[in-house]
């Protein structure tokens, strides 16, 4: 980097900052803009984290509110609750990562070998649309889909002969966790390969042309030119998707609650809500909150570590 | 078998740049996508049947991929709601300056930021990508918001997120990866201020990027509506996907009425059909006028560090 | 001996109850009839601030404008229903404005809180310094919530009375001072709710028609009859699934009324009785659940009940109006309206079928239950405090804006909550030849009244709209465009329900004083607890039933529900709960 950057204006050291801020103070300027942002809409809002550690009352403010140090903290870590939403939090977040995060890639190359252009647009075009569809919406779709015995997919599977009674695809937590998690593959596998799609078209295509050549076929190319070629932001993504492990998503788990899946489907976001905002209980929501930032931040700068470590490029 | 045999032997060839022939490969994975198409479209057509069918009939859940019934009412009473359409107005009007501010911002920070020579980027780009993993919670940035005054404005939907640390990597990449550095040395050689390269030179050079991100951006906005149950109170100020999930929700609350104990009628299923299609057709409108920068084949920025 | 002291009490009702519909009849006088227990807070000194005139009178004919502008800001429900207009912008909040506001200097401010998530707004609004002038909820815990954390303020109900005299004596009449209080102090004052120990606006219907061809001629009026009746049905094979409905328990209500001992014990009721937590652990609601998976174990119930729990209106689910609609169940029940879409549907679907009202004998089994016993609603509406950011005069002016809208007159010289609640005459509604006001539901002008006839907004002076008498009110609710009319029968189940009631066999959830705060921990934990542990004792076997209770009541007992009911029966100990009605 270094190197470079002497290469491209070599420049006397000595006279230092100044120099540097004459040539580039317009690349400063710009900075300005979104500096400004995340100062005011984000930095400033982190004083307020210290409600964490208060018993915050919405009618007293922070000033009015008691500082109650770790305890908050302690309570959360006795409470066998947010013990269990951890767990499967985890759990679940990381088979999403395992089962989530190859899809749009795979797919992404699928697209790519497709040949007739007009055949290609549309299917992009038509695995967008699940994107679009908010959770609300899906959850009532798949409620309607997958109900045990007034499903439309067990009612066909049971006429077609393959099953003699319903598939509790929604009813039993295993069978649950499983329709959770493909509905989940099926929504985002789409838009995802946005990314991938645009980095495979800016492989040289005369890399392909000399693996034709040398009588490559198609998974040749694929295995030793598309993948490596996209390599860099597959390591990119999955480093920035690492630090939503601890995170959690309130609209898609309430979207496919019932009660028989509670087991599994009692994560984070369900806890924050149910035992944060809507008692008012603001301190141990933040609390939680504080907690997932930082697990999600260790992870994030760990991986990223350990990515420059074997060679890639990293993320910051 | 001795077919698939020769066509492996083409394909030794012809590569899959050469000539066009079906191959068993080529039917496998059209045959995958065109599965996975369908069940992309069919909770469309399932919505579209609803929406087009009579209240009994959906009432009955009988409607399943084509119309009951057959009638338009739910969406003629939608277009005469005021609500409904002011609602969709003011959408479109948030979406467009969120799109077009996200993007100055965007640029703002990624052009400086694609400059390896920048004194203090790091520094920056710490500062600027730490918000992505780190936020404050909710109740604080909600008190934040307060304390700015912009609790109950359009405002409040649009400046706390116009800056995203994901678009600006992405963009930033692709500024690198994609932009010759060559040509940007001869301009400055020829006197060129950073600015004027920006304008005259990267951006020009730019288009596949900028409309991917204002897709991001716009869908984004769209498709949201979790900051304006909390920060937006007036109904005027609320955007149309807050609407619908308060419709859809309203009607699936059930722990409302007993306190109440009095009749509470929810919207018609048909209703809610028509206003989730009304709600999402015109987000999908504008991906046909970006999908040219798609399929051209230019887009190179892929995020790399 | 027994049956006299029920009789007193069943007459000392009604003539309560003929009191309070009198005195609703608009009498205007200042109010002298103090027979209730006087509002315990100490008077306060600065009365000569608090009353809006120099002159002494009590009431609207005292008020004066104020002399600066004052803001005020009234919540109103957000309901999201298609056509109608924003709730806090629409020709009647504008109206109240120019009726009420200009007249007396006020702002008034309509602030839209989202019906299924009040908590969650009105702790945002209280923690932003927004809060509204006025707080209002249907739930008592809620409110003793915002009382506890200070985001309202102590009043003085001699000041209340002086500016709101009507509303007052209301609250006199219908016994209603007894809630005023909370940790000792007075912060609401409280609507009326109008026949709230009758729940006649909510409706079950029954198959007649299958009843017929199992043998019946009239509707079963005991269990022995009910039970025989659902086993004929299923063996003749009228549906082919399962033909009750079955809800979840979605909010915490355990119709475990008639399991109770009758009279119910005190303490065990205020420890238990509830509609905040389910009480998987108390003996009535182990009858409840014993009895459900008896005859979920005859077949009666769909295996699958507990996915169903989208509840589309009220506490039935969609799949359940789906599966009666489609002529697939024996019955149905929800709340009534002149115009109800699945009963439309039902005939549509069925043009054979034929519709009676169940009986509320039906649960009747000597020994079990001896005689129905319901849950009368909390006999209030709206339970109303004010903001402790709001000033003396912010206070008074929502006082009056309460009064205003209870007995003001418009300009027209028409009641204001006629008005609010009927339009505009010839526009939104046209005067029957009874002389009752139909509104009409279908006109969409701006002249529109939102939903339920403003119900949000006139919710602040009472939880339902009267019409007339009670036969009239209900031929107000009787659907409409039917082949069937059920005005009369209607009628004759309010009767049934009103006898139940006057034999003190509906009461109330006790109401506590001060705040139950292992409630405001556990509760949510324990409904979904209790789902499941619902769920698995209605699907188990018979036999098994005993064995899984214990091992579920225990789980419920140590997740919290023991520190919940220790802490209720404290409070109850030290008499901050109120007291069932024939103690």
């Amino acid at each position: 980097m270094e190197k470079k950057k002497m290469e491209v204006a070599p420049m006397p050291r000595k006279k230092g900052l100044a120099v540097y801020f004459k040539r580039d103070w317009q690349l400063y300027v710009l900075l300005i803009f979104p500096i400004a942002c995340v100062i005011l809409f984000n930095y400033m809002a982190y004083p307020g984290l210290r409600m964490a550690f208060m018993d915050y009352k919405p009618a007293k403010g922070y000033s009015g509110s008691e500082w109650v140090g770790f305890e908050t903290f302690q309570k959360i870590f006795r409470d066998k609750d947010f013990l269990r939403a951890l767990k499967n939090s985890l759990i679940f977040n990381f088979l999403d990562l395992l089962v989530g995060f190859p899809m749009p890639i795979l797919l992404a190359l699928l697209l790519n070998e497709l040949r007739y252009p007009k055949f290609k647009k549309l299917t992009q075009t038509i695995l967008y649309l699940p994107h679009f569809l908010s959770w609300v919406i899906i959850g009532s779709v798949a409620l309607y889909l997958f109900k045990p015995s007034t499903g439309l997919v067990n009612i066909w599977l049971m006429n077609m002969g393959v099953i003699k009674e319903g598939i509790p695809f929604l009813s039993e937590k295993w069978h649950w966790a499983v329709t959770y998690l493909l509905i989940y593959v099926w929504q985002t596998m789409g838009w995802g390969t946005i990314i991938y799609l645009a980095a495979i078209t800016g492989i040289n295509g005369e890399l392909y042309e000399a693996a034709d050549i040398d009588g490559a076929n198609r998974w040749q190319k694929i295995w030793s030119i598309t993948l490596p070629s996209i390599k860099g932001t597959i390591v990119t993504l999955l480093i920035m998707n690492l630090g939503r492990v601890m995170g959690s998503n309130f609209e898609r788990l309430d979207s496919f609650d019932n009660v028989q899946v509670r087991d599994f489907q009692y994560q984070l976001a369900i806890y924050i809500y149910d035992k944060g905002l809507s008692g008012g209980n603001y301190s141990r929501a933040t609390a939680v909150g504080l907690f997932q930032s930082l697990t999600g931040l260790i992870l994030v700068l760990a991986t990223d570590k350990f990515a420059k470590m074997l060679g890639e490029d990293g993320l910051i | 078998m001795a077919k698939k045999n020769i066509s492996e032997e083409d394909s030794r060839f012809e590569g899959i740049h050469g000539v066009h022939k079906i191959k068993i490969g080529d039917i496998l994975i059209m045959a995958v996508l065109v599965l996975l198409c369908l069940t992309c479209v069919m909770p469309f057509v399932h919505l579209l049947a609803k929406s087009l069918s009579s209240n009994t009939a959906v009432l009955s859940k009988s409607v399943y991929f084509w119309p009951k019934g057959f009638n338009i009412s739910a969406y003629r009473s939608l277009f005469l709601d005021g609500q409904m359409t002011h609602a969709m107005i003011y959408s479109v009007e948030l979406t467009i300056i969120f799109t077009v501010l996200g993007m100055i911002v965007c640029t703002c920070a990624a052009y400086p930021l694609s400059k390896k020579r920048l004194k203090g980027r790091g520094v920056i780009s710490i500062l600027l990508m730490l918000t992505m993993y780190f936020s404050a919670g909710l109740i604080p940035s909600y008190l934040l918001m307060k304390q700015l005054n912009l609790l109950n404005t359009m405002w409040v939907l649009i400046l706390p997120l116009i800056f995203s640390p994901y678009n600006m990597l992405i963009m930033k990449s692709f500024f690198q990866s994609s932009i010759p550095d060559s040509l940007e040395e001869s301009a400055f050689l020829d006197g060129a201020t950073n600015f004027k390269i920006l304008f005259r030179i990267v951006l020009p050079l730019s288009k596949p990027i900028i409309a991917t991100l204002s897709l991001f951006y716009a869908v984004g906005r769209w498709n949201s509506y979790a900051d304006a149950k909390y920060y937006i109170t007036r109904k005027a100020l609320q955007p149309i996907q807050y609407l619908l999930s308060n419709m859809v929700k309203s009607a699936a609350d059930s722990a409302t009425s007993l306190s109440e104990a009095a009749q509470v009628t929810s919207t018609p299923e048909v209703y809610q059909a028509a206003a989730v299609m009304f709600a999402t057709i015109p987000i999908m409108c504008i991906y046909p006028f970006l999908q040219k920068y798609f399929v051209k084949g230019v887009m190179v920025g892929a995020v790399k560090g | 001996m027994k049956k006299n002291w029920k009789k007193a009490i069943a007459l000392a009702m009604t003539s309560a109850m003929m009191v309070g519909s009198l005195s609703a009849c608009g009498d205007n006088s200042t109010p002298s009839n103090n027979t209730t227990a006087a509002p315990t807070t100490a008077a306060s000194s600065n009365n000569g601030d608090t009353t809006p005139a120099a002159n002494d009178v009590a009431g609207i004919d005292g008020w004066t404008p104020f002399a600066e502008r004052v803001h005020i800001t009234v919540p109103v429900y957000d309901r999201s229903k298609e056509g109608y207009p924003a709730v806090d912008d629409n020709y009647w909040t504008k109206w109240v404005q120019t009726e009420f506001g200009d007249k007396y200097n006020v702002d008034v401010e309509y602030v839209a809180i989202p019906r299924g998530d009040v908590m969650t707004k009105y702790n945002l609004l209280i923690a932003a310094d927004d809060t509204p002038t006025i707080l209002m909820e249907y739930d008592y815990p809620k409110v003793a919530e915002w009382a506890s954390n200070g985001a309202m303020q102590v009043i003085d109900l001699d000041a209340f009375k002086q500016v709101a005299p009507t509303y007052y004596q209301k609250m006199v009449d219908n016994n209603q001072l007894a809630y005023t209080d909370i940790n000792g102090q007075t912060y609401f004052v409280l609507s009326e709710r109008p026949y709230y120990n009758t729940s006649y606006s909510f409706v079950t219907f029954v198959r007649m028609d299958w009843l017929r061809q199992v043998g019946y001629d009239h509707v079963p009026g005991s269990y022995e009859e009910h039970k025989d009746a659902i086993n004929k049905i299923i063996e003749a094979g009228l549906t082919d699934q399962a033909p009750l409905p079955l809800s979840l328990p979605t909010t915490a209500y355990c119709q475990n009324f008639g399991f109770r001992d009758y009279p119910v014990d005190e303490a065990e009721w205020a420890m238990h009785s509830s509609l905040g937590t389910p009480s998987l652990s108390w003996e009535p609601t182990y009858q409840m659940l014993k009895r459900q998976n008896a005859e979920y174990n005859m077949g009666w119930y769909s295996t699958e009940y507990e996915l169903d729990a989208d509840g589309a209106d009220g506490n039935t689910s969609s799949q359940q109006k789906t599966d009666f609609i489609n002529g697939k169940t024996y019955q149905f029940g929800n709340y009534m309206s002149a115009n109800v879409d699945w009963l439309k549907a039902f005939y549509e679907n069925n043009p054979n079928g034929e519709l009676a009202i169940a009986s509320s004998y039906a649960c009747v089994e000597p020994g079990v239950v001896d005689f129905p016993q319901n849950r009368a609603d909390n006999p209030f509406g709206m339970i109303v405090g004010f903001s402790s950011l709001a000033t003396e005069d912010q206070v008074k002016a929502a006082w009056m804006y309460m009064e205003w809208m209870l007995a003001g007159k418009d300009s027209n010289g028409q009641d204001v909550l006629f008005t609010m609640e009927n339009g505009i005459e010839g526009v939104t509604y046209t005067l029957g030849e009874d002389g009752l006001p139909k509104v009409d539901g279908d006109y969409r002008g701006t002249e529109m009244l939102n939903h339920n006839c403003n119900i949000d907004m006139t919710c602040i002076v009472h939880a339902l709209k009267v019409d007339g008498t009670i036969e009239q009110s209900i031929a107000a609710i009787t659907p409409q465009g039917i082949p069937q009319d059920f005005t009369q029968d209607m009628i004759d189940n309010y009767y049934v329900l009103k006898e139940i009631a006057d034999a003190q066999h509906a009461y109330s959830d006790p109401i506590f004083s001060v705040e139950i705060k292992s409630e405001a921990e556990y509760s949510s934990t324990l409904l979904s607890a209790y789902q499941e542990a619902s769920v698995r004792l209605t699907k188990c076997k018979p036999e098994e039933f005993d064995a899984i209770y214990q091992e579920e009541a225990k789980k419920f007992l140590e997740a919290g529900y023991q520190e919940i009911i220790d802490e209720r029966k404290a409070a109850y100990d030290a008499g901050n709960t109120t007291k069932l009605p024939w103690n």
